[in-house]
């Protein structure tokens, strides 16, 4: 696993696009939330003031927002990048001739995502961590930790990210179309979709979504308690309970995962 | 020892059958080379036995099955082109490879030296040309000391010069004692180096053996005259000799190989015909190539 993981650096130390995605997804994460301090001087209700973007506990809520759109842009874009880009190279082909079976092959790409989710996970922990202690007032060492298992959605998050980038990525295996499926089922299928199913349904059916129910893992925080404060025609629940959606996000990502394998064993490359 | 074994192998892509029931045994140290014409079924039969196509039916077995799925460690091949990582330069690529087959005591330098390359060690895979990318491809081959190694037209594209060195390091390859498999149109190459040859064509196998047994007893002669056609009456009349084609100002035919030039030279000079061209020689692999492909 370790001599799989070593190889796969060896392979994108030196890759550009990927240097340069991992750099841009480092540096955006704490920053997109830091800008709001000159952007949102005064926040429109219900949100109170701008503190409450770094303050603990919600800096997990709202950085864990910002993450979700960095990690599906970006770590999305990334793991699409490593798979077509091996296709294009035939070097997915040529690794195979050289020696790896299917398996480890397979394997080898897993392990990368594994541990960008971790990675990611790392700096979204990191990042939280010394944003929140450096606004949060009366600093409070309990406080550091009281997060509703932030880290554990952040890293359920992005590994369904990601694992559906590795479905499509493998099913189409080229980069230009896969790129625009993933960001197209993504940004414009499913959400049709769930405005289809929300106007004839009219009930939570449609957060059920592949896409939609990751995304709940770090959704907007505003969206939890939309409830309290938005009228709406219809009295739906607009999110999952964070413990459905950490639940469903992982039967999602094995699904995801499952169905690229079986693609992968069966296919020639 | 057998080093690979193929049975009844059989690639269809749709409607197309790309082999049909190819059958094949490789004993340990033979140099193969698997000839036929373009789109004959050659690579398709190398990507199967290589794991990276499926086959619709028939099987393959390398090295008995003593290696399980894991025989490839034991093979180094290009197919196709050379398949590096651009942006890495030769000896990184190398380390990938290294790192695949699990050797990490190769001498990456030697190797580079070997295919002359140690002085564009450092250059970016993008940055070299065909010759080079064939030649890091062949160093790569090499790499964990496999029992077999498998170059898929590995002269494709090159310049003469770079056909010619590509040719030196087969050569030196070959000579090293290991089972060599290569499918390529240099002909006369695979005559030279190849001890069994194995011919396909439409994905079918037309014949496989040693080269000595796949080249004819014949011998090719060509002659020419002033009076061409009576030269052309005269050998047509002659029952040992076959297969007459007029080409230009020659006539070539084939004879058994018993009969000498002089016995030709006589039988014209007591018809009355001065010869102005005589010219004997052995068949060679890629008259038989051709002759067995037509037919």
């Amino acid at each position: 696993m370790i001599q799989l993981l070593k190889t796969e650096y060896k392979k994108f130390r030196y890759n550009s696009t990927v240097s340069l995605l991992f750099v841009l997804f480092v540096l955006l994460l704490p920053t997109v939330i830091l800008s709001g301090k000159s952007i949102l001087k005064n926040p429109s209700p219900p949100l109170p003031s701008n503190t409450i973007f770094y303050e603990f506990p919600t800096v997990w809520e709202y950085q864990g927002y910002v993450g979700n759109w960095l990690v599906f842009f970006i770590l999305g874009f990334m793991v699409l990048h490593m798979f077509t880009s091996e296709v294009s190279f035939r070097t997915m082909r040529q690794n195979i001739i050289t020696g790896y079976t299917k398996k480890e092959y397979f394997t080898a790409k897993l392990i990368v995502i594994v541990c960008l989710a971790l990675l990611a996970t790392g700096i979204y922990t990191i990042s939280c961590q010394v944003i929140g202690m450096i606004h949060t007032p009366g600093f409070d060492f309990e406080l550091m930790f009281d997060n509703n298992w932030a880290s554990v959605r952040f890293f359920i998050m992005s590994m369904g990210y990601m694992s559906f980038a590795f479905l499509v990525a493998n099913f189409l295996r080229r980069g230009g179309l896969s790129m625009f499926l993933y960001f197209a089922f993504a940004l414009i299928l499913e959400p049709i979709v769930k405005g289809i199913m929300l106007y004839f349904l009219k009930n939570e059916a449609m957060n059920y979504l592949p896409l939609n129910t990751i995304e709940d893992n770090m959704c907007f925080p505003l969206f939890r308690t939309s409830s309290d404060f938005i009228k709406s025609e219809v009295d739906l629940e607009w999110v999952h309970d964070m413990n459905v959606a950490m639940g469903l996000s992982v039967v999602y990502t094995l699904i995801f995962l499952w169905l690229a394998w079986v693609r992968f064993k069966k296919s020639d490359v | 020892m057998s080093v690979l074994r193929i049975n009844g192998l059989t690639k269809h892509y749709g409607p197309i059958t790309a082999l049909d029931k190819l059958s094949l045994n490789i004993e340990e140290g033979n140099i193969y080379g698997l000839l036929g014409p373009n789109g004959s079924g050659k690579t398709t039969t190398l990507g199967i036995i290589l794991g990276i196509l499926a086959q619709s039916s028939g099987h393959f077995e390398w090295f008995g099955g003593k290696y399980g799925d894991k025989y490839r460690m034991r093979i180094g091949a290009i197919l196709e082109t050379p398949n590096f990582y651009p942006y890495l330069n030769a000896k990184k690529n190398l380390q990938i490879v290294q790192d695949i087959k699990n050797s990490h005591d190769d001498d990456l330098d030697f190797l580079l030296e070997n295919v002359n390359l140690a002085h564009r060690k450092k250059s970016k895979f993008r940055a070299y040309s065909l010759g080079m990318k064939q030649r890091l491809a062949i160093a790569a081959t090499l790499i964990g000391e496999p029992d077999v190694v498998i170059f898929d037209e590995p002269t494709n594209g090159l310049d003469p010069e770079g056909i010619a060195e590509v040719r030196n390091i087969l050569k030196r390859v070959a000579s090293t004692g290991k089972t060599v498999i290569m499918a390529s149109h240099l002909l006369d190459e695979v005559e030279k180096i190849c001890s069994h040859v194995a011919i396909i064509k439409n994905g079918r196998l037309l014949a496989t053996g040693p080269v000595g047994s796949i080249l004819s007893n014949d011998v090719t002669v060509e002659v020419g005259a002033s009076d061409m056609p009576r030269l052309t009456e005269l050998f047509s009349g002659i029952d040992w000799i076959h297969t007459i084609k007029k080409e230009n100002n020659i006539i070539e035919f084939q004879m058994p190989e018993d009969h000498t030039a002089q016995e030709i030279n006589t039988i014209a000079h007591n018809s009355g015909i001065i010869l102005n061209h005589l010219v004997c020689r052995k068949r060679k692999l890629e008259e038989e190539f051709l002759e067995i492909t037509n037919n």
